[in-house]
């Protein structure tokens, strides 16, 4: 029977061959963040590859000292947000895609706004204002230009009023 | 998943602020460094300063580090930096780019010229270490010796040795597993003299 640690050990093993699924691996690197251990059988394994490789230099082993080093480096921390793979990037460009043709036909296709019920338009029971004055019209026209809201900024100047052009 | 995708991950943990991860890839690529540096850089002590330094350095750089070249190409431009820093700062010539950036990081082999170099007791350690893996290899069985050579020295796949061993691939799972661990209880003694390099 297996215990904990052999399958951690195996997991391991797995992890060094790049043979370990990405959930695995997240798993794996909390525990060897915490379990020595781990960690020494990390340097043990990827010292018996490289002696099998033949390299020369098997004597070679400043992990620690490096990372003793490191203790008085400030500690990192920059996300980068992981790039989406590239299937997940076409499949959201033709939903975006799909989305965007959904909108238009639909604002397209939609009979236009008829309602139902339309209030029957009220007779003019009243009379109607009296065409203002000439000077009030103009007065009115200079406010309209500068007046904040108004949507065509500058552009009343050349809109006449039904009111004016009587 | 290859040695670059696997490196990103590691990278990533590192920028989470896991210093430990970092540990994770100075012990997979110090003795790679070494070599490469080696060949600017002709004493042995001081290319392990270099190689050290090259690795603080990119401990340094890595919030910039977007995984744009994998992690060991970009990690071996920091050491040829490194070590023509080195050694313009100690006066010595600087090998010319084109001695060294029209090579391949993988390409070359100057083993023996190493051994040369090396101090006594280091090419002692270097020779045990060696000679125990290989006797701890010809003691295992068969199947376990197969299934690690295919993967260390051959750098097949989990899958292709699969094929070849004409198993599943978790029995090929568990056997470099298995192999690993009785090298691993051989080279024990070994190790074990050094608790300082512990991590």
């Amino acid at each position: 029977m297996m215990t904990g640690a052999t399958n951690m050990n195996i997991e391991l093993s797995s992890m060094i061959d790049n043979e370990l699924e990405e959930g695995g691996q997240q798993a794996l690197l909390v525990a060897l963040h915490s379990e020595k251990e781990l960690r020494a059988a990390w340097d043990t394994y990827i010292l018996i590859g490289d002696s099998l490789r033949a390299s020369p230099e098997l004597a070679t082993d400043f992990t620690a000292s490096v990372i003793n080093a490191l203790r008085a480096e400030p500690t990192i921390l920059a996300i980068h947000p992981r790039k989406s793979p590239p299937i997940l990037r076409s499949v959201a460009a033709l939903a975006a895609s799909l989305a965007g043709v959904a909108v238009v036909g639909w604002l397209a296709l939609s009979p236009p706004a008829t309602p139902t019920s339309t209030p029957a338009i009220a007779k003019a029971t009243r009379p109607l204002p009296a065409p203002a004055s000439e000077r009030m019209q103009e007065y009115l026209m200079a406010h309209q230009t500068y007046s904040p809201s108004s949507r065509i900024q500058g552009g009343s100047s050349y809109i006449r009023t039904v009111s004016g052009s009587r | 998943m290859g040695d670059r995708e696997a490196d990103q991950i590691l990278v990533e943990r590192v920028q989470q602020g896991d210093k430990q991860a970092f540990g994770l890839l100075v012990s997979k690529y110090q003795r790679k460094l070494v070599r490469l540096l080696s060949r600017l850089v002709r004493d042995p002590a001081e290319v392990e300063d270099v190689a050290q330094e090259t690795f603080i350095k990119a401990y340094r750089a890595l919030p910039g580090f977007r995984g744009e070249s994998a992690f060991y190409t970009w990690l071996y431009r920091i050491g040829i930096n490194a070590a023509k820093n080195y050694l313009a700062a100690k006066g010595r010539r600087t090998p010319t780019s084109s001695e060294f950036d029209s090579e391949e990081a993988e390409g070359f082999d100057d083993s023996e010229q190493l051994r040369d170099n090396n101090s006594p007791e280091r090419i002692l350690m270097s020779k045990q270490i060696a000679n125990t893996v290989n006797a701890a290899m010809d003691r295992l069985p068969e199947d376990l010796r197969n299934a690690i050579s295919m993967r260390e020295i051959d750098g097949m796949s989990y899958e292709e040795i699969a094929q070849i061993m004409d198993c599943p691939i978790g029995t090929v799972r568990s056997r470099i597993f298995r192999a690993r661990e009785a090298i691993a209880e051989k080279l024990k003694p070994l190790l074990d003299l050094a608790p300082d390099k512990r991590w």
